[in-house]
């Protein structure tokens, strides 16, 4: 009788203990929110991002290039007609001029390269504009140095292609106003290389979009820019979902696990190892991105104090793996069947 | 390593006679300009060096004292959000000339990876709570060269310009012509080109060698393309002697 009582007590405790031990594995699963694989879609008014690419957009035409922080120019065509402070050279060769973070300078009817990015890692901001004229507008700005090569096109009526610049000059004098028309065939070429912070400025972009693929990004990203106070506030960069494009983030390794987000929501992704906006494309004052890849974090809210981490729990991961249910029956019969071995079930 | 560095100078560090670190400067948003800096050289630094500022303000009217004269610093560019504010609880030297320092570039700047080229000063002496009389600061490593009176004014705009006109007039609201400036596009290879894009640093030039010492006003007026839209600032400005 006593050795019964004490089998039942035991059996109690053990049914007991894996009661608890469940609760407290689960509770310990719904904790753990490991790195998972996304792909985000999302509408945005402007996207800011650290990368270590060294190149970046798809080669583009537009009317007018203007680039503000200017280290170095070199100019290279047969034709090339040059103003240095009021005095015309007709250079008909290469010039080269130097500038520095107040340099700026602007390039008319020129197609420009993808642009190359010089430093391992770039910090990069890219926003659409509105158009106010024909093509689209989009301002590209850089903190690390940045070269384009732009190729002059050909004379089109009363229209050439031709540069104008504030406080660069020859590399052994000081800077003034230098500018210049290009050949009228078209074909002249113009390297520029940014200063360590510069702002490019596409206008009347035509013929082609603007866009680009696989740019690796390096640290965790915001969806935000701060509107400057007092007191300053992050505000969101979220546009609004459209019937075509929604905002939202899937989980691509747990099936039916996706998040949408609306305007004006933040969100802040931290990436894993590799993290790449996958593609983006501009229309007028917006912009289509999608990223994909491992990530660490993805936190979304409505402003910064309210930022909740979205990432799905392990136990979300082992509740997504189908197989490993069909095991827990098998490990409890393997469990029951060592007990009745050992006698330590009560017979019926 | 730029975002690690700057989690390391979040917000401002009080140093004694200056607070800095990095903080997110108020810009024009819509047409305003903005004011970023206004120089009369900046010395090129290398990593470890103590920087001086230098300047010149006229005696003091009645009910100032020392409290409203100031010096900040910031970016041209606004990568890492860097701000310098003199405190405002410095004695300043009796004299026209001020001289503000030490100023490591060890504590914040070299941190931040901020070069002498993107280096944004304002200094002067706050007349109120949205004005204030600036002069045109020597941003200097060792001795220093205070006899340029041409200017370097570096500003933004809150939306895109095709022209920008400048004018001066003096104390006693005389407009000095031989100071106008019209800044435009040079060359028409396109109809509606653009100046001065907007949320750009940029920069002009003011040639006060001519004119005597004292405190001016400067008039910026911004032209927006296809439309009949200005945008204005003004801001007084101390030629030195």
């Amino acid at each position: 009788m006593t050795s019964k009582r004490r089998l039942r007590t035991g059996v109690k405790w053990l049914v007991g203990g894996l009661w608890a031990a469940t609760t407290l594995t689960i509770l310990v699963l719904l904790q753990i929110h490991p790195r998972t694989s996304v792909q985000a879609s999302l509408n945005l008014a402007e996207i800011s991002f650290w990368t270590s690419a060294q190149q970046l957009l798809s080669p583009l035409a537009e009317q007018q290039l203007l680039v503000s922080g200017i280290a170095a120019i070199d100019l290279a065509g047969p034709e090339l007609t040059v103003e240095i402070n009021g005095h015309t050279q007709h250079a008909g060769g290469t010039l080269r001029f130097i500038g520095h973070q107040s340099s700026s300078c602007s390039f008319y009817r020129v197609e420009s390269s993808s642009l190359r990015l010089t430093q391992p890692m770039t910090h990069l901001t890219l926003v659409p504009r509105e158009s106010t004229h024909r093509g689209d507008d989009f301002t590209f700005r850089s903190h690390g140095a940045v070269t384009a090569e732009l190729t002059t096109q050909p004379r089109s009526g009363q229209l050439v292609s031709a540069f104008e610049c504030d406080n660069i000059g020859p590399a052994d004098r000081d800077g003034g106003e230098v500018s210049g028309t290009f050949s009228v065939s078209g074909g002249d070429s113009a390297v520029v290389t940014s200063a360590p912070d510069a702002q490019l400025d596409f206008r009347g972009t035509t013929g082609s979009s603007i866009d680009d693929t696989g740019i690796r990004i390096a640290n965790p990203i915001r969806f935000s820019h701060i509107d400057p106070g007092p007191p300053s506030v992050e505000k969101s960069t979220l546009l609004d979902s459209s019937a075509a494009a929604k905002n939202q983030i899937i989980f691509t390794a747990l099936p039916n696990r996706a998040i949408s987000l609306e305007k004006g929501d933040l969100l802040l992704i931290s990436p894993g190892k590799e993290f790449y906006l996958k593609r983006f494309e501009t229309a007028p004052g917006e912009m289509r991105a999608v990223l994909q890849g491992s990530v660490q974090d993805v936190q979304s809210g409505a402003g910064p104090a309210d930022l909740h981490s979205q990432m799905p729990s392990l136990f979300d991961h082992l509740d997504s793996w189908k197989r490993f249910y069909s095991v827990i029956p098998a490990i409890v019969g393997l469990v029951l069947g060592v007990l009745e071995k050992m006698g330590l079930l009560p017979k019926t | 390593m730029s975002l690690w560095t700057s989690a390391q100078i979040q917000d401002l560090q009080d140093f004694g006679n200056r607070k800095e670190g990095t903080a997110v400067r108020k810009d024009a948003r819509g047409p305003d300009f903005t004011l970023i800096s206004i120089e009369g050289h900046v010395d090129s630094f290398a990593p470890n060096s103590d920087l001086r500022v230098n300047f010149y303000l006229p005696r003091s009217d009645p009910g100032q004292d020392d409290s409203s004269i100031f010096v900040e610093a910031s970016e041209l560019v606004d990568s890492e959000h860097y701000l310098m504010l003199s405190s405002p609880k410095l004695k300043w030297q009796s004299g026209d000339l001020k001289n503000f320092g030490p100023w490591p570039t060890h504590d914040v700047i070299d941190r931040l990876h901020i070069n002498a080229s993107n280096l944004a000063i304002r200094a002067g002496r706050r007349i109120d709570v949205s004005n204030s009389l600036y002069s045109p600061a020597f941003v200097c490593t060792g001795k220093c060269d205070l006899a340029t009176r041409t200017y370097t004014i570096h500003f933004k705009s809150g939306v895109d310009l095709n022209k920008l006109e400048v004018s001066v007039n003096d104390a006693a609201g005389r407009l000095l012509k031989n100071l106008n400036q019209t800044l435009v596009c040079d060359i028409s290879a396109v109809s509606d080109c653009i100046k001065f894009p907007r949320d750009a640093t940029r920069t002009f030039t003011l040639d006060m060698s001519a004119i005597p010492a004292g405190k001016y006003q400067v008039h910026l007026i911004g032209r927006q393309p296809n439309t009949t839209d200005t945008t204005a600032m003004s801001f007084s400005i101390y030629n030195h002697p």
